[in-house]
């Protein structure tokens, strides 16, 4: 049989059993069944109830504050000593701030904080740059202040062990396109042009383009993680109270090692991917590796390749910036982390396309 | 009153080569405030982690309330889980949860309570850890030191949990604060009738609060009992944990 928290008779609510935190949703199921309508007063016992916690003392006074609310007066009888010094501690005056939900959000304020938030961060952006610009200075003044450790630590994490990954995309990526472009132009006995076409593309545009957004997730994400983290820390502050500048410490190392070494996975990339597409074009079209490279030699201008490179440092700074300063605005709070690092690489690798997309315009105009 | 709700039985925990517990064993008693202490390094964070499941040692039982709790199910775990309070060193709020957010979570996650009766516990557990309500709102990164403790304490306490285990309460807290935080705590104990364990470096803490204690030094305990049990244990390892902190105590 069901156990029975109440029994209600003649305006008399006796309470019993285990009134402990375990059971006190089986009470409050139970007590909303019980009809207490048309009562001027009630009379409550407790002394059947065998235990109690703190929770059940609470529970208590709210289910007497809900038998209050509807009008009706009690009055508490046979209360164990136990029980009223726990009522006595988890008595809540009636003067505790309201229940209302402070969430006023709708439309309007949703787009106006939005938009709001974008300003704030491009401000936040520009100040980031111009004190990075400041630091850029302050080394150039005293270049023994650079830290060449940092410098050559952030080559060796986010660009020599980025190689395999982006080396084995960019190669996947030059096989499949020259194996989709083979089907078409077989049909037009146009087999030796897979070679322009694809050292074209992947030199200009799919190399750059895929070793940064590669790139941006992975070394993106982890500035924003790190810093974020040493900020939390405290990490940050105390290097400032030493003296280390985190611009000069952290940022700017981070910056340019990503600078420098972004274009040299590109050229890495463009090999690859080239060879990818070469042995694609092997296998499906049946051009030999001396052919393919004679063709390479014939048609290759070399500002494509030059093109493709200069993207590089603009993509690095891209990549370095936004990571760095995202983890510079992460808040004293894990969530701000998580938060952080997602519009870190959001938005880099958005950031990176459209900086692409001005690339294509300005080379267009250019002729080159 | 001797019934004991833990019981350490020839526990050893070792990291790699590094022994740090070689064979111990002690008993805490239902109602009692419970110390383990010793100099840093000597493993009492890490029996209290052994304690609360988060560590398994590398042999020997620990019995809490009745059950060798590194023996028990997966299931038989989230149940006694439910029994136990713990307040962290460094508090472990979730920073991004408010106040009251941090309490009622757990209610929420392992009883069908209606939301108002949990906004109500959460409350009361915020007025009597001696917060005001107005801190109910406030994220972990709003408050103070001592503040941080009482949420911490007060999310410990969410479900009325039989046994309270607490690493350093008072570090990091202000003479007064830790004052305070060693009134709350007995308070609770009288009210709540707790079981607490907690580990302590504080000579104030220590004389205040704890009923019986042990003391770690080199992979053994080398006193257990009563703070004059412990005293008249005559070892130099102890004289210079509780003398040296005492003639720092009167300058």
């Amino acid at each position: 049989m069901e156990k029975s928290y109440f029994h209600y008779k003649n305006s008399l609510l006796s309470c019993s059993e285990l009134w402990v935190t375990p059971h006190l949703c089986d009470i409050e199921q139970e007590f909303k069944r019980i009809d207490l309508s048309g009562q001027k007063s009630i009379n409550i016992d407790l002394k059947e109830i065998q235990d109690c916690d703190v929770n059940g003392a609470i529970l208590l006074h709210s289910l007497m504050q809900t038998i209050r609310d509807k009008k009706i007066s009690i009055t508490l009888k046979n209360i164990p000593t136990e029980i009223e010094h726990l009522l006595k501690i988890t008595y809540l005056s009636k003067e505790s701030p309201s229940l209302v939900s402070d969430n006023q959000d709708n439309l309007f304020s949703y787009i106006g904080q939005s938009a709001y938030n974008v300003y704030i961060g491009i401000k936040e952006y520009l100040s980031f740059i111009g004190e990075l610009t400041f630091t850029l200075f302050y080394v150039i003044k005293y270049p023994s202040s650079f830290r060449m450790k940092e410098l050559l630590r952030g080559i060796q994490e986010h660009a020599i062990k980025a190689l395999p990954i982006v080396l084995l995309t960019s190669m996947l990526i030059g096989m499949v396109i020259a194996y989709q472009s083979a089907l078409q132009i077989k049909k037009y006995g146009a087999d030796i042009f897979i070679v322009d076409m694809l050292v074209i593309s992947v030199t200009r545009e799919l190399a750059p383009l895929l070793t940064a957004i590669v790139v941006a997730g992975r070394s993106g994400s982890a500035y924003t993680a790190q810093i974020g983290v040493m900020k939390i820390t405290e990490e940050l502050d105390a290097m400032r109270t030493m003296g280390f500048d985190p611009f000069r410490f952290l940022v700017l190392p981070n910056i340019l090692a990503l600078m420098i070494s972004l274009p040299m996975i590109i050229f890495l990339a463009d090999i690859v991917g080239v060879f990818g597409g070469m042995l694609a074009a092997r296998i499906e079209l049946g051009i030999t590796t001396v052919e393919f490279i004679n063709r390479i030699e014939e048609i290759f201008n070399i500002n494509n390749l030059y093109v493709g490179l200069i993207k590089g440092p603009f993509f690095a700074l891209i990549i370095a910036s936004i990571g760095n300063m995202r983890g510079l605005a992460v808040e004293n709070s894990t969530e701000s982390i998580g938060f952080n690092t997602k519009a870190s690489v959001v938005s880099t690798i958005f950031m990176v396309i459209i900086c692409d997309a001005f690339f294509s315009v300005i080379f267009l105009k250019l002729g080159i | 009153m001797k019934t004991p709700v833990i019981r350490v039985q020839n526990l050893s925990t070792h990291f790699g080569d590094h022994i740090v517990h070689d064979n111990i064993s002690f008993d805490i008693y239902e109602g009692e405030i419970f110390g383990l202490l010793g100099p840093n390094g000597y493993g009492k964070s890490t029996m209290l982690r052994e304690m609360v499941l988060l560590q398994e040692p590398n042999q020997g039982n620990i019995e809490v309330l009745g059950e060798e709790i590194w023996q028990l199910g997966e299931n038989q775990r989230l149940n006694l889980r439910q029994k136990w309070g713990v307040v962290f060193q460094e508090n472990a709020l979730f920073s991004s949860l408010n106040v009251e957010e941090n309490i009622s979570i757990v209610l929420q996650e392992y009883t069908d309570m209606s939301h108002s009766l949990i906004q109500n516990i959460a409350r009361t557990k915020i007025k009597m850890v001696g917060l005001n309500q107005n801190d109910a709102k406030k994220y972990p990164s709003e408050l103070s030191g001592g503040m941080k403790k009482k949420a911490a304490l007060a999310r410990a306490l969410a479900m009325d949990p039989k046994l309270l285990f607490l690493d350093e309460p008072t570090s990091g807290l202000d003479p007064d604060s830790a004052e305070e935080f060693n009134e709350l705590i007995l308070s609770l104990k009288e009210l709540l009738g707790l079981t607490i364990i907690m580990v302590t470096h504080d000579l104030e803490s220590i004389k205040k609060t704890l009923d019986r204690m042990v003391f770690f030094s080199e992979k053994k305990i080398i006193a257990e009992g009563t703070l004059t049990e412990v005293l008249n244990m005559s070892h130099p390892i102890i004289d210079s944990f509780f003398l040296k902190k005492e003639s720092t105590y009167e300058q």
